[in-house]
């Protein structure tokens, strides 16, 4: 889904690296920050095809925002 | 059980000047809720009821200490400051006390045969936040990377919605060419995206410390990022961060 970001943020670019944290939050554990590999930055106004795995977050803590809907309706 | 002795005090900053080294002999922290007796006449035991008040005062006894930065110069300061106190560990995720502190009294005691001695007692202008909800979000360590270098983040197993108070205390500072040095309080909801919850004012020098309030949702999981903006080499910034969520 592309998306704008509405303020700026980060996250690890690897989907290997966000399972990997994922799984360890299940655990109980966590992931230290020098094994998160590359973080991709995003700035406000940033247009982005959004990680699926991700999305959803951004969508619910107000990260960002849709830009096409379904059809491709611009919003 | 686990006890905590004085090896386990973290540090202590007051104003971003680190003063444990003086040394501190001993630090009296006293947190008390007002009461009054609310009995009448007819009762047959006396009665107390919360005011809703909530008093703090802190007294610190050590070495006297003229060294620059060192204990007297931090006592010496009569506005408010910034104290920053770990009692049990240096460890991000540790309990902090953090308030905006107004020195009230300041003893230094000479005495034949003895080393002088420094007294002080201080009381709160605004906060300490409650103890359980306070933590260290960057443990008081020389940090030598440019940057921009996290923390490792910290779980605190709940998002909270009112809001917090961010710390942060400078002791020494070698900007080595650069400019300034951001640091930043970030949080997230799945420790996986984290974006900047408190930003502090750019630092150009230390010892130097500020309090930040923020409001509205502080998510999970926190860390702080330190960031020295420009370019130079051997820079050095020696800090210690902390979050109190309200």
């Amino acid at each position: 889904m592309k998306v704008r970001a509405i303020v700026n943020f980060e996250y690890p670019a690897s989907l290997t690296v966000r399972n990997k944290i994922r799984e360890a939050a299940a655990r109980g554990k966590r992931v230290p920050m020098e094994e998160r590999g590359r973080i991709a930055e995003v700035v406000v106004g940033e247009e982005l095809d959004a990680p699926a795995d991700l999305v959803e977050s951004w969508l619910a803590n107000g990260y960002v925002q849709a830009v096409e809907v379904g059809n491709g309706t611009q919003v | 059980m686990a006890l905590k002795s004085s090896a386990d005090v973290g540090f202590l900053l007051l104003g971003g000047k680190s003063v444990l080294a003086a040394p501190l002999k001993t630090i009296n922290e006293t947190r008390e809720r007002l009461m009054e007796q609310s009995d009448g006449l007819g009762d047959s035991d006396d009665k107390w009821s919360p005011v809703g008040v909530g008093t703090f005062e802190m007294t610190q006894e050590g070495f006297f200490d003229s060294g620059t930065n060192l204990y007297h110069q931090a006592l010496e300061a009569a506005d408010p400051q910034v104290l920053m106190y770990a009692p049990l560990g240096n460890v991000i995720g540790d309990h902090l006390t953090g308030l905006s502190a107004v020195r009230t009294s300041y003893a230094v005691l000479p005495a034949r045969g003895a080393f002088h001695k420094a007294n002080a007692t201080y009381r709160a202008e605004t906060g300490p936040e409650k103890l359980g909800n306070t933590r260290i979000t960057a443990h008081h360590v020389a940090r030598t990377t440019a940057g921009p270098t996290d923390t490792a983040s910290y779980n605190w197993l709940a998002s909270s919605a009112n809001g917090g108070v961010g710390y942060l205390g400078v002791s020494a500072l070698t900007l080595g060419g650069y400019t300034s040095v951001t640091v930043a309080i970030r949080d997230s909801t799945d420790d996986i995206t984290f974006a900047d919850l408190i930003t502090f004012t750019a630092v150009t020098a230390a010892p130097t410390a500020e309090r930040k309030t923020v409001t509205g949702t502080i998510d999970q999981y926190t860390l702080t990022r330190h960031t020295f903006n420009g370019a130079g080499t051997g820079q050095s910034i020696t800090f210690a961060c902390g979050l109190g969520r309200n």
